[in-house]
């Protein structure tokens, strides 16, 4: 406590900065546009109300599920995970079929 | 002068032909005694003058009936049955379910059979020998105060006619009856002043009177769901000659109210009841949720000169029904044709509902008409195609796919500095420690 809030949160970014490879970064800069869209969504709906509620959800499963593949991704392709081996090959492979399979089953439910 | 004697004969022989009841111009008289119709010789001048032909029957004959071999002699009745003449109550009903209307007046000598009558038709006339008794609004020298004067009058304007704007007195000797002050179909057209009662005359009163004051109707009338209307009056001598030449206003009044009874005033039919959508004209037999309707139907009034003539009125609505009303809306009228429409919006709601005319207006004839429309929901290419409201939810979708397009392009063909000098780094570090 006897460090400036401020200051930790700057060391959390320097740290940030030295540690993560360039991969990670861009996978972290396309995780926050994905959050940011699911929250603008949210707020969306609690203006406005639940009128086309099968397209709010589309819309919100698509963002939360991009989400949740792009998690997927970073994690198996992080060189300082060692407990899955799996190819960054592979990974990415599989990170395109899921987010193929997502997106059609969105556009159908979008109405 | 013999033209012009004859244009005039020719004249008259006309207009009296060009005038026509309703259903017919026959109509049975059944009087007490025959040879007193001169006595009430100007009341029933007044019908042949309009082209009714008057046939004068005895009405305690047994061999007189309305009815012969399933077909009805006559259109129209007045019974004018005050003195213990026994009437075929069954006959005379009948007569009055078929649509034929009647005219009945009485005296404090009635029959049972008068009296079993007007219970039929929702009236209680009191018991034989009682009269309407004022001793406040009687005719100046009438000793027994059974003459009676009355202005309290009903206020449906079609029945009383040209009497509703020369209102006067009317003059009454007779009996009194009790209608139900709420009924649907019973009209009280003349009502006893309030300081009246129903008794034997010259009896001291020793029980409540069966009507007092304004509970006593002294003329009342009945309008039948079958179309047919009955006249109901406690006095013969209300239409008497005697009563007519007075200053009273008996003449009027007494020849207003027969002719609405008559169906000569406020018998209304409807024909042409149409609706298409607003663009085509063509009636269809179902409709879409949300449609846009035009309805339509062309109303008359019976004229007993021109004949049908266009009925003029604001309050004529259109239901649209499916257990209760969604719509409800006044018709406008065009006066020159008579056509009453208006433009509907239908319900969001699919279902069977019906269209639904009620025109229950107190001195006409009712209309009532349920055609059944069912309503059908929307076809699934019938929706909107893009729902503005979900704008922000389409273009999330499509950010979220040209995110992941973009992604991973960059993904697969950046180049990774940071690996590529901890590559360089660990090899130094591992040479070192070999070293």
């Amino acid at each position: 406590m006897t460090e400036n809030p401020l200051k930790v949160f700057q060391k959390i970014f320097s740290s940030y900065k030295n540690t993560t490879t360039q991969t990670l970064k861009i996978i972290d800069c396309f995780l926050v546009f994905q959050f940011l869209t699911g929250i603008l969504q949210f707020a969306y709906v609690f203006l406005v109300g639940k009128f086309p509620f099968n397209s709010f959800l589309a819309g919100f499963i698509s963002t939360v599920g991009c989400f949740v593949l792009t998690i997927n991704l970073r994690t198996l392709v992080d060189p300082e995970n060692k407990e899955t081996k799996v190819s960054a090959k592979r990974a990415f492979v599989d990170f395109l079929i899921c987010n193929v399979i997502l997106h059609l089953a969105v556009f159908n439910y979008i109405g | 002068m013999k033209l012009a004697l004859f244009c005039i004969c020719a004249f008259t022989l006309l207009t009296v032909l060009a005038a026509k009841p309703l259903l017919g111009p026959k109509t049975a008289v059944l009087l007490g005694n025959i040879d007193e119709r001169h006595k009430y010789s100007q009341f029933f001048d007044s019908f042949t003058k309009k082209g009714y032909d008057l046939h004068f029957l005895r009405a305690d004959d047994q061999d007189i009936t309305l009815k012969k071999f399933g077909e009805y002699l006559y259109d129209q009745a007045i019974l004018f049955v005050g003195k213990s003449e026994e009437i075929n109550v069954v006959d005379v009903l009948d007569f009055i379910d078929s649509g034929r209307s009647v005219i009945v007046a009485t005296s404090p000598d009635l029959s049972d059979s008068v009296r079993e009558l007007a219970i039929g038709c929702g009236i209680e006339f009191d018991e034989q020998g009682t009269s309407v008794i004022d001793h406040f609004n009687f005719k100046n020298g009438d000793k027994e105060h059974t003459s009676i004067i009355a202005n309290d009058f009903c206020d449906i304007p079609t029945v009383l006619g040209d009497f509703e704007q020369d209102k006067k007195d009317i003059l009454f000797k007779g009996i009194g009856m009790e209608v139900k002050k709420n009924s649907p179909l019973n009209y009280r057209l003349l009502v006893a002043p309030p300081t009246s009662y129903s008794y034997f005359v010259d009896e001291k009163i020793t029980e409540t009177p069966f009507v007092i004051g304004e509970g006593i109707t002294l003329v009342s009338a009945l309008q039948t769901r079958g179309d047919a209307r009955v006249l109901f009056s406690g006095s013969i001598d209300m239409f008497s000659n005697d009563f007519f030449n007075t200053e009273y206003g008996n003449t009027l009044f007494c020849k207003e109210i027969a002719s609405w009874a008559f169906n000569e005033k406020g018998f209304l039919r409807f024909r042409d009841f149409t609706h298409h959508t607003v663009n085509s004209q063509v009636k269809q037999d179902s409709y879409r949720i949300k449609d846009d309707i035009e309805f339509s139907v062309i109303i008359e009034e019976y004229d007993l000169e021109k004949g049908w003539k266009p009925y003029v009125a604001n309050d004529v609505q259109i239901e649209y029904v499916m257990l209760s009303p969604y719509v409800r809306q006044t018709l406008a009228n065009n006066p020159e044709t008579g056509k009453f429409s208006t433009k509907l919006s239908l319900p969001d709601k699919h279902g069977t509902f019906k269209f639904r005319l009620q025109y229950h207006k107190r001195g006409y004839r009712f209309l009532e008409k349920v055609e059944e429309i069912p309503l059908k929901p929307f076809w699934h290419n019938q929706y909107e195609r893009f729902i503005p409201v979900a704008y922000p939810y389409y273009l999330s979708a499509i950010l979220m796919l040209v995110g992941f397009f973009i992604f991973s392009i960059i993904f697969l063909y950046h180049k990774d500095d940071n690996v590529e000098k901890k590559n360089k780094k660990a090899p130094q570090k591992n040479n070192k420690k070999n070293n």
